[in-house]
């Protein structure tokens, strides 16, 4: 290891020591305001240091540590794909620092272990996306999950405990499917180099035998089952309401954001690494996942009376379109093989970074609402826009993004996926899809009916006081809502680059 | 000139928008009197922007096609993107859109003064502005149809101003619907037009949203997607500028404060249809059908809408129905192929009827009412309004020398050239325009006569001092009439000369026009014709000759003279039994009773019953999969796996090679 691999590693490697950091500060001092802004302030760094990785990929300078012999070689990718989506997560990370400051007031009786784990954890998902070696990728899995249950378990109440450790056996479930997946994966390349599995298939698979194809059509199975769990796709979903209930808001929103984003980036890596070349019916798998997420998703999300839980079901209704495009990947052939395409992943990955400031305007308002009314039921919103008038328009802003209605970027999300489905022939699973957006509708503008809904009677009605570092959060989130909506195309193209990067095709 | 220069134009206005409704409206409501300030500071930097414009497209060309980014790319050759598009037809549209509103804006502060809503009424006109500019310079279509909305939003918010009056939130909402109804067909065609995107080569290299791509794209289609896409155009149209059928939303939207009628009703928005036409005139005239029906509506909307206006009362709907009139004169002319006098009549008309109403506004300061019943004899009080509202009068009529002598002359010119040597089809167009131009001037005379001559016959004087409270309007009112009775007379003749006039090319605004790089093949001004000239003057003076005889012996029109003719009258007076045809037939008989019932039946024990079963549904299978959603962590783990289990069987079963 040299400095070269030392700052292709760079971002994740400043998350972890940012973590060490918060630990140490939090010993040192009394001041929660200083741990705050120390924190925030040293994640800017890896979000420079990304930065200029990007910009020295654009200009040529090809940051790939197979280039360096090394620890690291060939196990460890520094390219568009990776790099955009280590800061979406390090974004997402900063802006959950920036909401956590209150939420930390009560209940919380430990801080500097909050940012700590929360940290590693978003370092663990830094790995799992740049990783393209079995073994790294599996470290990376258990590093995001590990901390998220402890996160889910620090205020020490029964609900938040039981919370936690359904969380932990569900993940130690998936994470141990997965990893037999990855078994009969190695076990039948003799690799555990991802790019070079492809390979070896190719030269073991050029007669397609029914051997060979049943090994990687169960591999395929379990790894899709495994990864399902991360995605919080039906029918591995179950834990996701439970969880998100119990969990604190600041937490859920970042498991919601950088968790789907970093376990979208390990599907996409594996599809367009190893899928494609397997001549295995995988998109009719996803597609079916795809459609059961989006319907049990909208259906369940309707007749919750938890703000919590509801959102914990459109979590898993987002999943839904998300693998739409997923399953759009796949171009189907004249002889009925498929080959892949680019758009399918690019309009995910720009899903992502759209949901993800939508869903991160939401949490934010719900962890001001919870802390200061005690409660996370939707007939707590009731008035909010007198109590609260910023954070009402600005939540009810993000719920028409989730709708997915322009000038948002949900909507350009929408558009990008549901087009990428039709090119390729997914009529039926874009149907069900715009069907479950009206669906989906109905509870979305439910929510902003009960926060504008204002009778004479509470007119006298104390007004809620967010803190300045979460509105601040929330309107920052509303402008990337705006932005993407508005101004799309440079970051799809960016996209689209990285993905074609990935995956060699154009 | 920078792009950015080009949407200042744009910005301007909207920034007077933001600042109005944002900042003075909340904030600041006892300083209401700055908002026509900031919306009239907004247009004067829009004129700077636009005369400049203009003058550049005139000698260099202009700056063409700007785009400012790309939105969203549907495939290669359907982009939606945000851009400008600067050619001699938008550059000319532009400026008078910036003048006629920013005199508009100057009377409104004389004509609302006082009224409650005072800053409201200037932040919609600044965002009606600001999107009909936004309409007028727009490259894409879509861009295009989201302003095109914008205006028509603005123009349901200045309908019904005055919100506490029925009639007015009735005439907003009718005005929006029947102009919807339109809008979708346009939202078809362009639905039509990315659909043939994905037909075309990649070597086409055209975006078929584009507006100057769009020109040239009837080749790639067949015939038939071609009538069907212009079809729709057509619809959206002759939605926003009130032709057959569509027309009857115009005179109710009277209703809205007269300097919106004068802005919105009548020079701007209800000429947006046809600056769509024309602005896609080459695509358009690609469909023999379409321009036949063009030409159709045109010629019998001008006949069928000047008959309307021979026996209303109320001022404004006179005026009403004479803009639909002549709006379909420029339809008329578009059918005929002669966009360029379309554009012209366009002018002249976004100017002399804009005096119109601003005079019948006056009119209305002064006597408190539209009904020309309780006027009379007014030229004795208001000599100014007098003058203005004669001169533009004889403009309307198409006397020359005033601008809608030259304008009307040209289309008639057209429709002369295209009758000489045309079938039936082709005469009965220009008898029709030749009858309109025969009732145009018999309103119209009626009007001023009804207003302004005789004895005052209201009853309303005020403060009970007899007919002298009755008073002329103000100076800030009276000077931007002024400046627009200075457009109205000179506007025809210095743009369009028949010859050469010094330094002033003859016919060449209409060659400017025609110069635009869309229209490969432009039109020529046919050369000015005496004796249609005579022809179509000698018309305007029977119609006036006639309604002069009869206003002159019925005493003060208190009775009508077309009321002798029963049939004919109660036919017109009830506006051919349209309204009650759409509002008591269809709207009532069809559709709320015989296809409502139907609907309702269907309704209550189809999908209401649909509705509750899926309600139970929804709701017992939210239960049902509730009780799944136990708690219990073995049971989400055995879910787990039983998943895993069909999904395995699902790909076994798939893919192809093993069972599939």
């Amino acid at each position: 290891m040299n400095i070269h691999d030392l700052f292709l590693i760079s971002p994740g490697l400043s998350v972890i020591i940012i973590g060490l950091v918060a630990l140490i500060l939090d010993l040192a001092t009394k001041n929660k305001n200083v741990l705050v802004w120390t924190t925030l302030g040293l994640l800017l760094v890896p979000l420079g240091l990304g930065a200029l990785q990007l910009q020295m990929i654009s200009t040529g300078y090809i940051l790939d540590i197979s280039s360096s012999s090394g620890l690291l070689e060939g196990k460890y990718n520094v390219d568009v794909f990776s790099v955009s989506l280590q800061m979406l997560i390090v974004f997402a990370a900063a802006i959950t620092v920036m909401i956590s400051g209150n939420y930390l007031t009560d209940g919380y009786k430990t801080k500097g272990e909050y940012y700590t784990l929360m940290l590693f954890s978003a370092a663990g998902m830094m790995t799992l996306v740049s990783a393209s070696e079995l073994i790294l990728l599996y470290v990376g899995l258990e590093l995001t999950g590990l901390p998220i249950a402890l996160l889910l378990a620090l205020t020490l109440t029964k609900s938040a405990t039981s919370g936690a450790l359904k969380f932990l056996v569900v993940s130690a479930l998936s994470s141990a499917v997965m990893l037999y997946g990855m078994a009969f994966l190695f076990g039948f390349t003799g690799t555990t180099i991802i790019p070079e599995m492809s390979r070896s298939i190719m030269s073991e698979g050029s007669v397609v035998t029914l051997y060979s194809n049943t090994i990687l059509l169960v591999a395929v199975s379990l790894i899709i089952i495994g990864i399902g769990f991360k995605l919080s796709a039906v029918p591995f979903h179950m834990w996701v309401p439970d969880v998100y209930e119990s969990g604190s808001a600041p937490i859920v929103g970042f498991l919601s954001v950088a968790s789907k984003a970093a376990a979208f980036a390990l599907l996409l890596r594996i599809i367009y690494q190893v899928f494609g070349d397997i001549y295995v019916n995988w998109p009719l798998l996803i597609s079916i996942i795809a459609a059961a997420s989006m319907i049990v998703g909208n259906i369940m999300a309707m007749v919750q009376t938890n703000i919590k839980r509801m959102l914990g079901f459109s979590t898993i209704a987002h999943a839904g379109y998300l693998l739409i495009g997923v399953a759009a990947i796949a171009i189907v052939q004249n002889d009925s093989s498929f080959r892949l395409g680019v758009d399918g992943g690019a309009s995910v990955l720009f899903y992502l970074a759209t949901y993800a400031f939508a869903n991160l305007t939401i949490f934010a308002g719900i962890s001001v609402v919870g802390s200061r009314v005690g409660g996370d039921n939707i007939s707590d919103y009731k008035a909010l826009i007198r109590k609260s008038p910023q954070m009402a328009i600005m939540m009810s802003f993000a719920l028409i993004a989730l709708i997915g209605i322009p000038p948002t970027g949900i909507f350009v999300s929408k558009f990008y996926i549901f087009s990428a489905a039709m090119e390729n022939e997914l009529t039926w699973l874009v149907i069900v899809g715009v069907i479950n957006s009206v669906i989906s509708a109905y509870y979305y503008v439910r929510l902003i009916k009960v926060m504008f809904e204002t009778d004479n009677t509470d007119s006298d009605d104390n007004k809620m006081d967010a803190p300045g570092l979460t509105l601040a959060a929330m309107y920052i989130t509303t402008a990337g809502t705006i932005w993407l909506g508005v101004s799309p195309s440079w970051y799809i193209a960016i996209l689209e680059q990285g993905i074609s990067l990935l995956s060699g095709v154009n | 000139m920078s792009s950015l220069t080009i949407w200042l134009v744009f910005l301007a206005p909207l920034t007077s928008f933001v600042i109005i409704s944002l900042i003075v409206r909340p904030f600041f409501s006892k300083h209401q009197w700055i908002s026509p300030y900031l919306l009239i500071a907004g247009l004067s930097v829009s004129l700077v922007v636009s005369v400049m414009l203009f003058l550049d497209t005139l000698y260099t060309g202009g700056p063409g096609y700007n785009s400012a980014y790309q939105w969203i790319k549907i495939n290669d050759a359907a982009i939606i993107d945000l851009g400008t598009y600067i050619d001699p037809v938008s550059s000319t549209i532009l400026l008078v859109v910036v003048v006629v509103s920013l005199l508009v804006q100057i009377y409104s502060m004389g004509y609302m003064h006082g009224d409650i809503g005072y800053s409201r009424y200037f932040a919609t006109m600044a965002l009606f502005t600001s999107s009909m500019i936004g309409l007028v310079i727009s490259s894409n279509i879509v861009q295009l149809y989201a302003f095109w909305e914008l205006v028509g939003l603005s123009s349901y918010l200045l309908i019904g101003f005055w919100t506490e009056r029925p009639a007015a939130a009735a005439a907003a909402k009718k005005a929006f619907i029947i102009t919807r109804i339109g809008d979708v067909g346009f939202l078809i065609g362009i639905l039509f037009l990315i659909n043939h995107s994905f037909a075309l080569p990649l070597s086409a290299n055209v975006n078929v949203l584009h507006i100057p791509d769009i020109c040239s794209l009837a080749g790639t289609m067949s015939a038939m997607i071609v009538t069907i896409i212009t079809l729709g155009i057509l619809s959206g149209a002759m939605g926003k500028s009130a032709q057959f059928p569509f027309h009857t939303w115009l005179p109710d939207a009277m209703e809205g404060p007269t300097p919106v009628s004068a802005l919105v009703h009548s020079a701007t928005m209800v000429a947006a249809g046809v600056f769509l036409l024309v602005r896609l005139f080459p695509f358009i005239s690609a469909s023999d059908t379409t321009m036949l029906i063009i030409a159709g509506v045109g010629a019998f909307t001008a006949v069928f809408a000047a008959t309307m206006g021979l026996v209303v009362n109320d001022i404004k709907r006179v005026l009403a129905y004479s803009s639909i009139s002549q709006l379909a004169y420029m339809f008329a002319a578009i059918g005929l192929g002669a966009f360029g006098p379309a554009i012209f009549h366009l002018i002249t008309h976004a100017f002399f009827k804009a005096l119109l109403f601003l005079c019948s506004g006056s009119v209305n300061h002064a006597t408190h009412t539209f009904d020309m019943r309780e006027m009379g004899g007014l030229r004795k009080y208001m000599p100014w309004t007098y003058g203005l509202m004669l001169v533009s009068s004889l403009s309307l009529i198409g006397l020359p020398p005033l601008s809608g002598f030259w304008s009307k002359d040209e289309i008639m010119l057209s429709a002369w050239e295209k009758m000489l040597h045309g079938s039936v089809f082709e005469i009965t167009i220009f008898a029709l325009l030749a009858i309109g131009v025969v009732l145009t001037a018999f309103y119209t005379w009626r009007m001023i006569s009804l207003t302004f001559h005789g004895e005052y016959r209201g009853n309303d004087v005020g403060d009970g001092h007899g007919d002298h409270s009755i008073h002329e309007s103000p100076r800030v009112m009276i000077a931007p009439m002024a400046l627009l009775g200075v457009a109205t007379v000179l506007a025809g003749f210095l743009t369009n000369p028949p010859v050469n006039v010094g330094p002033i090319h003859k016919h060449w605004l209409n060659d400017f026009i025609s110069s635009s790089i869309v229209f490969h093949h432009g039109h020529h001004a046919a050369e000015f014709s005496v004796l249609v000239a005579i022809l179509s003057t000698v018309l305007g003076l029977i119609g006036l000759g006639i309604a002069v005889y009869y206003y002159k012996l019925s005493q003060n029109g208190k009775k009508e003279p077309l009321e002798s003719m029963k049939g004919f009258y109660g036919l017109i007076y009830n506006k051919y039994y349209l309204d009650d045809l759409y509002e008591n037939i269809i709207v009532r008989n069809i559709l709320q009773k015989r296809i409502v019932n139907i609907i309702a039946f269907v309704d209550k024990y189809v999908v209401d019953g649909l509705g509750l079963f899926l309600g139970f549904a929804v709701k017992n299978v939210g239960h049902v999969l509730g009780l799944f959603q136990n708690g219990n962590v073995q049971f989400y783990t055995f879910v787990i796996s039983l998943g895993g289990v069909i999904g395995l069987i699902i790909l076994l079963m798939y893919t192809p090679g093993l069972g599939g």
